[in-house]
């Protein structure tokens, strides 16, 4: 298959998916929404240098954090608190008799990962959020396979003991 | 561990955030906008893009890349096809559109110049415009239909701003054609809600014939009819609801390519204007440091005077000593 059409696929496959993940972690969505952009025009011109890629999942993800990490470069992370940010930007699916209930729980999962450290939070969120395998995770981050499972396995330990205190 | 596999079905709840479809869509458009500025090129095609010359070389080089049937339709409308002209006049879903839309497709491909292109997008955008407005008319609200013509539409738009952009991004001044798109913008804004607008008159039109058939059911007692008529008002009702919808997407992306346009004018102006502030600071402080230049001289030359003053004094009291 021509490069092009696979890339293509791959927006088709993951863009929904990377612009829910800029969104939980940026404070706007417009900016979610530059950022995003940014993600496929970054990939395109990385492909158009010559450069291969092998799996465009973990590949796209990677470029999202190192936009999100400039991004908070830019601009301090204490403008933007955690419990602020998806709570009031993030609207919920149509669907009215379910609606209620997965705002409950959508906030729930919000008040669970704002209790995590950044690095912790970003894991658990690629995790099972994003549906990424430790390896691509492993790709992404940097980190040993070993040591994103250490991260992933605290951070639950963590919130397990926070519900059980409350 | 219960307590662990609760907790990660409540993180995974996070999946279901919405997230805007529209903005996706006019993404694609202008990915595959900058996928065709910016190809990715094999070496054999490298050495053919650096030895291309001339306007017509790249047009050549264009038609060598093109798949052969397209090629053969292309040869096909150039030749003024009586089944091309004929398509002109289709509308979605009718057997003909394809062929319409396809001409369209190479038009745009072989225009010369990121401008021509520009144009032409604007102008398809214009033709969605229309072909909404006879659907509405003739066909009231057929959802198919229009749903292939407002992709398209918005196609066309991000297609328009996109170019824009890349050019921009080439350092090339898009000032004019940009701001020229972005009145284009407002036009086919205003023509798109006019479409809407008057299918909504249409359907009040309607509705008002239903209610009076409906009266006139209850007044002779018929149920079977006045069933049949109220099924009649909420297809209505429905077609009304779904038009407006389709209008209000349509509507919010070019609202949003016509903002992203205007930004870019803005951001261009900007830094106009930056320069020219720049260069106006610059003026003044060569101005300054040659006003301080010359009050250095003219102290250095009033401090000569007043040494030689001295010297002179001095002299004269030796002598005067002598």
């Amino acid at each position: 298959m021509k490069i092009e059409k696979q890339f293509l696929e791959a927006y088709d496959n993951y863009a929904a998916a990377i612009l829910r993940h800029i969104q939980f972690r940026v404070s706007d969505q417009e900016t979610a929404q530059d950022l995003a952009q940014e993600v496929f025009f970054k990939a395109w011109q990385y492909i158009v240098s010559g450069r291969e890629v092998k799996n465009f999942k973990p590949f796209l993800y990677k470029i999202a954090n190192n936009l999100i990490i400039d991004y908070y470069r830019q601009r301090p992370r204490a403008d933007v608190p955690i419990e602020d940010i998806n709570q009031k930007q993030i609207s919920y699916g149509p669907e009215q008799e379910k609606e209620a209930e997965r705002e409950i729980s959508a906030s729930l999962a919000h008040k669970y990962l704002s209790l995590l450290e950044d690095e912790q939070r970003q894991i658990v969120y690629h995790r099972y959020v994003d549906d990424l395998a430790i390896k691509e995770i492993s790709e992404i981050t940097g980190k040993t396979a070993n040591n994103v499972r250490v991260i992933i396995h605290r951070a639950l330990k963590s919130l397990k003991d926070y519900v059980g205190k409350n | 561990m219960l307590e662990k596999i609760k907790i990660i079905k409540i993180i995974k709840k996070l999946k279901q955030a919405s997230v805007d479809e529209g903005f996706l869509k006019s993404l694609r458009s202008r990915l595959e906008v900058r996928i065709s500025a910016n190809p990715v090129i094999k070496p054999a095609e490298e050495r053919l893009f650096l030895t291309e010359r001339s306007t017509l070389s790249g047009l050549f080089f264009k038609l060598k890349t093109m798949p052969i049937p397209l090629i053969i339709a292309l040869i096909a409308i150039l030749s003024g096809g009586g089944v091309t002209m004929a398509s002109q006049a289709s509308l979605p879903g009718e057997t003909l559109y394809p062929v319409k839309i396809l001409t369209e497709d190479i038009r745009s491909v072989i225009a010369l110049n990121p401008e021509a292109k520009v144009k032409l997008e604007v102008k398809f955008a214009a033709e969605r415009v229309a072909e909404v407005k006879e659907m509405l008319a003739e066909k009231g609200v057929e959802p198919r239909g229009l749903d292939i013509a407002l992709s398209r539409f918005q196609k066309h738009i991000a297609r328009a701003a996109e170019i824009i952009e890349v050019e921009k991004q080439k350092g090339k001044d898009v000032s004019k054609l940009a701001g020229e798109t972005v009145d284009n913008f407002h036009i086919q804004k205003k023509a798109a809600k006019q479409a809407f607008e008057d299918a909504k008159q249409e359907f009040f039109t309607k509705k008002k014939q239903l209610h009076d058939q409906l009266l006139e059911a209850i007044k002779s007692g018929d149920t079977a009819g006045q069933e049949h008529i109220r099924a009649e008002l909420a297809d209505l009702e429905a077609a009304k609801d779904e038009a407006e919808a389709k209008k209000d997407v349509a509507i919010a992306v070019l609202e949003a390519e016509k903002d992203r346009l205007q930004d870019k004018l803005e951001e261009t102006k900007q830094q106009e204007e930056e320069a020219l502030d720049a260069a106006e600071r610059a003026d003044e402080e060569l101005e300054e440091r040659e006003e301080e230049q010359q009050e250095l001289k003219e102290k250095i030359k009033e401090e000569q005077a007043e040494v030689e003053k001295e010297i002179r004094e001095a002299i004269k009291n030796v002598k005067e000593e002598d």
